[in-house]
């Protein structure tokens, strides 16, 4: 969770992109050395709040995703993809769907309120209000 | 009734555990039938709720004060040297809710109940 994830779900996005996309490519993008990129993915080195700012500079996030990019989930992605549905499952289908608990759903739920990525509306549920 | 605490909310990492613990001592009946899953408590008073915590965030209660119009209410919250934590919401059973802070930095919850035909 937190800003290991996201720069996890990061790389994973880009490699789903190009295959042959590889942690130094990623690094070099980033403007940092391999070895720290690698020790920050796999949570062996902590992240300062210098190097996040630094490394979000250089993802140019906007300041929504700036904030969720400190708490991010990879379970946040699969809520912003079934608000984006005509009709989105409720928590418990979306924790039997995901394999997680609804309790886990809802605190993802309630980040992406918070932020602003998704509103609840009602009989629609929840709406993507971020693209 | 504007102004009314209308519910209670306990924020908990085990939101589970919590609702066993008062559902022994006290008798409260929980239910989470409904589409969030949210864990709603019959206590044979003022009723609430149980919702789970961030990890890293602190146990709490939040109280949860009925409003005509959440909007207005955030407009004097803030007035007041409050603040918006998030914003209107209109829940799947048509409640509508939203969540400040007041100026010693304690949560609380604002809710307009779904109009009864």
């Amino acid at each position: 969770m937190g800003f290991a994830a996201f720069l996890n779900h990061t790389f994973e996005q880009r490699r789903m992109r190009n295959r042959r996309y590889s942690l130094r490519a990623f690094a070099r993008n980033l403007g940092v050395d391999h070895a720290s990129l690698s020790q920050w993915m796999r949570g062996t080195r902590p992240l300062s709040d210098e190097a996040i700012d630094r490394l979000a500079d250089a993802l140019c996030l906007s300041a929504v995703q700036r904030a969720h990019s400190r708490e991010f989930d990879p379970l946040d992605v699969a809520l912003v993809e079934a608000a984006a549905t005509d009709a989105p499952p409720t928590t418990p289908e979306l924790a039997r769907r995901l394999g997680a608990t609804a309790d886990h759903v809802n605190v993802c739920l309630a980040r992406l309120l918070r932020l602003g990525l998704l509103t609840m509306n009602g009989a629609a549920w929840i709406t993507r209000t971020e693209g | 009734m504007d102004g009314a605490v209308a519910h209670w909310q306990m924020i908990t990492r085990d939101p589970e555990a919590l609702a066993r613990f008062y559902e022994a001592a006290f008798g409260w009946s929980f239910s989470a039938d409904n589409g969030l899953g949210y864990r709603t408590a019959a206590t044979g008073g003022l009723d609430g709720g149980v919702w789970p915590a961030p990890p890293g965030a602190p146990e709490m209660v939040q109280l949860f004060i009925e409003v005509a119009d959440i909007d207005a209410a955030l407009v004097r919250i803030e007035a007041l040297g409050g603040k918006l934590l998030m914003p209107r919401q209109v829940l799947p059973d048509g409640d509508v809710m939203a969540l400040a802070q007041d100026p010693l930095g304690r949560p609380f919850g604002l809710m307009t109940p779904a109009a009864k035909d």
